[in-house]
């Protein structure tokens, strides 16, 4: 079990090095760098910038380097725990991820929370009372809620948001909290602006869920053990909670990762919709500035939350399926 | 013992049934069909999307005006609802609507728009209108619909420049309902021939895609795709944005998808006593490939395949719709949502949020369609 | 044995599966009864209703079956209950099933959940059947235990000390089969139902673990129904014989009478096709035809179809009822005497 939580660990540096090069090249791509969108900006602010400052503005930035030494002073910060310098912001990038990553894993955390508490009950109720007018109605539910983007969701949140309070953006929390330190009260607060939030970006993963789960189990029902369990007289609620709920959840556990990925990208654009102070908005701005240490620090982190929840996914099924414990 | 009995059996078997066939047999794509129809709400959505693509297609002759057509004195005007009762309360045979009229709060210079009850403009089929090429090449003036008089009529209302919604809903169709079409083609062909040497091969190419797709699938998407629409070149064409968008949607989503469950099913069915068969009959690998892998894959992806396409039509629409990607002068129905971004303009003019329902129920159409697909490919799901 | 009242008796028991044509019949009017300490085979292909009969039994019908018809009484310590037209969750069959009357399967590997231990599912039935009153949690789980363990060991596990914690996927295929038989022994039932246990096993398991059910049965006093589609296993257990097709009861009689004084031509048919050690293939007839659909039975006879023996004009006109030829041996054929009903079809 150690050894395997080792393997998978190990594992995880190729992949993350290989979506740190895959990003920081594609963030390069577009023609210019950053000192030529800079300069393109300050010129529509009608500030001139001669052509000797911007080739100091290069050589203090580092960015009319090679593309391969770029990125490899850009990774060895990293490997210090140095994610580089914002340009476009003129801050380290270290800071502005520890201002907004809590709110990205809150987030986060709070959609995946919330996606487990509806689709599990919901899955199991639909798969028990099949064709029952429950099942209808949430098998109709989650056919719309799959059908229905979660930026359009974001979007008649925030309207609605707008009709009852008259303010266009959705705060994080209540105005006395911003400045107070950390408090379970501010953390409650926080959890009580967000859930709905979190709600939009998980409505889409907690639909395939729905059907993924009552699928399995309705596979599951079927098996000869659930009969020999209820045989050996087991009461049938605690036959299904058992033995066939439990197992459903296996091929559950697996697609977790396609899940995770698909809540980060719910998340990201539905912070940027409502404008929420996470890494997402900050991100999209950063990719057209070129502001390419910061891109690049946010999708690596976002693609190590992701790649995280799939190495505690891969755990928690050895943990519960004993034939994976055995071979691994 | 009874395995003998079975034996037999099943060599009389042969022979009887052998004799019932002539009676009542089916080919694999009839019961194929019967099954789809069997499916109410798959055939519904089906004639529904067909009804969509005929509508692209012919959008010049469908749309009452020329997309980018610019009536200042209309803008933001809303919807103009079909009457059949006149302001006598006589029901008239041909439906009407009403011209609109505009007063201007000079405190605020907010403009309210209401319907001139006295002066109403019978609606007519094929009425003419502003000119243009009726499938590319054909000078045409003819529209599905319009009044009669050639007054305006904005069945969906105006936009924040006085362009017609319905008109540049059309429009986007072409977009938005082609492009999912098209990279879910590219990128399962692409998946295809990846997924088929792997599958076939092994060995170190088969290695190197796994961990590429196992890569491609354990990031997340959408800051992928920002990146890459952001890469694509300001100066492109509206065609030359078009297919990058659809080329990168579809690699990070189809062809890494479809590369993996083609070398899964060809590693798999490799092994089948069948194939092992055909092998051992000499037969080479094209016809293989041909006679036994395809066919008992295909259906199963083409039902995987339909349900893609809204996956890909809801990227595109989001990405869009954060300003990324397709940009006007295109227009794509996340093009047109970009306006909803403003929630204040959404609120005076609620109808700008219209194009999301056409996404909503061509999405919910096309997962229709591929529900239905996929029960009516499953062998073991009964006639 | 005989003589004593019969343990259970199913009389007239019909089940019915709904599907798309609609109601199909699995079982038809099948009646028969199981004496204390006596093995009933039961016999048929696939197709005849002798699982779902075992199922009906338990009351652990697939949701899209149903009983139709008939009942199902069991003699229990005095008492009689019904189990056919009573609720499946209801006190008496909950108060019977697993407890009283247990079943083994078919597919040891399927049967048992492949997620918990095969000491945590023979051990279930133990805790909620078989425990004595007033014991603490601690004391619950060591009793369960000690009592797992030595079930397993009376079923000839080697080391059940140790096999107790194994997982289904660490067992061997016999070793499951004992398992599974131990897991319907858990709570020494009265009854225990069969079903088709040697089937999924090799030659050499296959004897074992007949022998093995034939010791339990001695040592611990219980009745076995049977099942199974192999006529050579039924010669070598049961006391009586059950023969079914298509649903409906052919011949009932003991093993003797039914191998050597065959009445209907379909267990005739049955036998003739069962090959022996001596014998060669030539002597190996097979029973022509297959069984017809249940969605569309034949008319009169269900044999009709595949019987060598077929009177036309009647056979595929009448259904015949089982009757009683001599003591204890009933059988549904006109060729046997079943009376021919005047006038009309019947059914």
């Amino acid at each position: 079990m150690g050894r395997h939580i080792v393997r998978r660990l190990a594992a995880m540096i190729p992949v993350l090095f290989m979506i740190s090069v895959l990003t920081f090249v594609v963030i390069q791509l577009p023609p210019g760098d950053f000192v030529d969108s800079y300069v393109k900006q300050q010129r529509a602010a009608q500030v001139k910038i001669s052509p000797q400052e911007e080739a100091s503005l290069r050589a203090r930035y580092g960015v009319d380097e090679p593309l391969p030494t770029q990125y490899f002073r850009w990774m060895g910060g990293i490997l210090h725990g140095d994610l580089g310098y914002s340009l476009a912001l003129d801050q380290p990038v270290n800071e502005i991820v520890k201002s907004r990553l809590p709110y990205t894993v809150t987030i986060g955390v709070l959609s995946t929370l919330l996606l487990y508490a509806i689709a599990i009950p919901i899955g199991i109720l639909s798969a028990t009372r099949q064709y029952s007018k429950a099942d209808y109605f949430f098998s109709v539910f989650g056919f719309l809620a799959m059908g229905v983007p979660d930026f359009i969701l974001a979007v008649l949140f925030l309207w609605g948001f707008y009709k009852l309070t008259g303010d266009i953006t959705v705060g994080l929390m209540d105005p006395q909290y911003v400045s107070e330190p950390f408090s379970l009260a501010k953390g409650a607060n926080i959890i009580s602006h967000l859930w709905f939030p979190a709600l939009i970006a998980a409505s889409t993963g907690t639909a395939a869920t729905i059907r993924l789960l009552r699928a399995n189990l309705l596979d599951e029902l079927g098996k000869p053990y659930v009969t020999v369990a209820l045989a050996k007289g087991v009461p049938r609620r605690r036959v299904i909670y058992k033995y066939p709920a439990r197992m459903s959840m296996n091929p559950f556990i697996v697609s977790a990762a396609g899940l995770l990925a698909a809540l980060v990208s719910g998340e990201v654009i539905l912070s940027i919709t409502l404008g929420l102070p996470t890494l997402a908005p900050i991100f999209l701005q950063s990719l057209k500035n070129q502001d390419s240490e910061l891109a690049g620090s946010i999708v690596l982190i976002l693609s190590a939350l992701t790649v995280i929840g799939i190495l505690l996914s891969d755990i928690l099924l050895a943990v519960v399926d004993p034939r994976i414990r055995g071979s691994v | 013992m009874t395995q003998a009995t079975t034996l037999a059996q099943d060599a009389e078997q042969g022979t009887s049934t052998a004799a019932k066939l002539e009676i009542d047999v089916a080919s694999p794509s009839q019961i194929f069909r019967w099954k789809f129809m069997r499916h109410r709400l798959a055939v519904v959505s089906l004639i529904f999307l067909a009804a969509m693509y005929v509508m692209a297609t012919f959008a010049e002759f469908v749309a009452p005006y020329n997309p980018y057509a610019i009536e200042s004195s209309l803008v933001l005007a809303p919807p103009q609802p079909v009457h059949f009762i006149d302001s006598s309360g006589a029901f008239q045979a041909r439906p009407f609507v009403y011209a609109l009229k505009k007063s201007i709060d000079v405190n605020t210079g907010r403009i309210t728009y209401y319907e001139d009850v006295t002066k109403p403009l019978p609606l007519g089929l094929f009425v003419q209108g502003d000119p243009y090429e009726f499938l590319g090449f054909i000078p045409w003036d003819v529209h599905l619909f319009g009044t009669q008089s050639g007054e305006v009529y904005s069945p969906l209302g105006k936009d924040q420049l006085g362009r017609d919604l319905f008109s540049r809903i059309v429009f986007g169709g072409r977009i938005s309902l082609t492009l999912g079409f098209i990279g879910v083609f590219v990128g399962f062909f692409s998946g295809l021939i990846l997924g088929g040497i792997a599958g076939l091969r092994g060995g170190w190419f088969d290695f190197i895609l796994i961990r590429i797709t196992e890569v491609l699938t354990s990031i997340p998407t959408l800051p992928i795709w920002l990146a890459l629409a952001v890469a694509l070149p300001q100066d492109w064409t509206v065609l030359q944005t078009y297919l990058a968008v659809t080329i990168i949607l579809a690699l990070f989503g189809v062809v890494s998808g479809a590369s993996r469950t083609v070398r899964g099913k060809f590693m798999s069915l490799k092994e089948e006593g069948y194939v092992q068969a055909a092998v051992l009959d000499g037969a080479g690998t094209g016809r293989i490939i041909r006679r036994y892998l395809f066919p008992n894959f295909f259906s199963y992806q083409i039902a995987d395949l339909t349900l893609a396409i809204p996956g890909m039509i809801l990227a595109e629409t989001a990405l869009s719709f954060l300003g990324l990607g397709l940009q006007p002068p295109a227009i794509s129905w996340g093009v047109l949502l970009q306006d909803c971004r403003a929630v204040r303009v959404l609120d005076t003019a609620p109808w700008l949020f219209i194009p999301a329902v056409f996404v909503v129920v061509v999405i919910l159409a096309f997962n229709f369609i591929g529900d239905g697909l996929r029960d009516a490919a499953d062998p073991y799901s009964r006639v | 044995m005989m003589d004593d009242l019969p343990l259970l008796e199913v009389v007239d028991l019909s089940v019915t599966f709904s599907s798309r044509e609609g109601e199909v019949f699995a079982v038809d009017k099948v009646s028969f009864s199981l004496f204390p300490n006596e093995v009933l085979g039961v016999v048929g292909e696939s197709g005849s209703g002798k699982s779902v009969t075992s199922l009906s039994i338990l009351r652990v019908l697939p949701a899209s079956s149903r009983i139709a018809n008939g009942s199902i009484f069991f003699r229990d310590e005095g008492r009689t209950i019904e189990l056919a037209n009573v609720d499946s969750e209801s006190e008496p069959v909950r108060s019977v099933r697993g407890r009283r009357i247990s079943m083994i399967f078919q597919e040891p590997m399927s049967a048992f959940s492949p997620l918990h231990t095969i000491g945590n599912q023979i051990g279930e039935a133990i805790a909620l059947h078989n425990l004595p009153p007033g014991l603490s949690r601690s004391q619950r789980k060591l009793e369960v235990r000690k009592q797992t363990i030595d079930l397993l060991a009376s079923v000839g596990m080697p080391t059940p000390e140790q096999l107790i914690d194994s997982y289904p996927h660490e067992l061997s295929g016999g070793m499951r089969q004992r398992a599974l038989i131990a897991m319907g022994l858990a709570c020494h039932p009265s009854i225990l139902i069969a079903d088709e246990p040697t089937t999924a096993l090799d030659v050499t398991l296959q004897s074992q673990v007949i022998a093995l059910l034939s010791r339990l049965r001695s040592e611990q006093e219980m009745s076995i129904i049977f099942i199974t589609h192999n006529l050579g296993v039924i010669a070598e257990i049961a006391d009586r014989v059950l023969v079914m097709y298509l649903g409906r009861e052919m011949e009932t009689a003991s093993v003797d009478d039914l191998f050597h004084n065959p009445k209907h031509p379909y267990t005739r048919a049955l036998i003739r096709s069962m090959p022996t050690i001596a014998g060669t293939l030539d002597t190996l007839i097979p029973i022509e035809g297959t069984v017809p659909s249940p969605n569309n039975l034949p008319t009169g006879c269900r044999f009709q179809t595949r019987c060598p023996e077929r009177v036309d004009g009647l056979c595929n006109v009448h259904e015949p009822v089982s009757i009683e030829i001599e003591p204890g041996h009933r059988v549904a054929c006109f060729l046997s005497g079943s009376p021919v009903p005047q006038g009309g079809t019947n059914d």
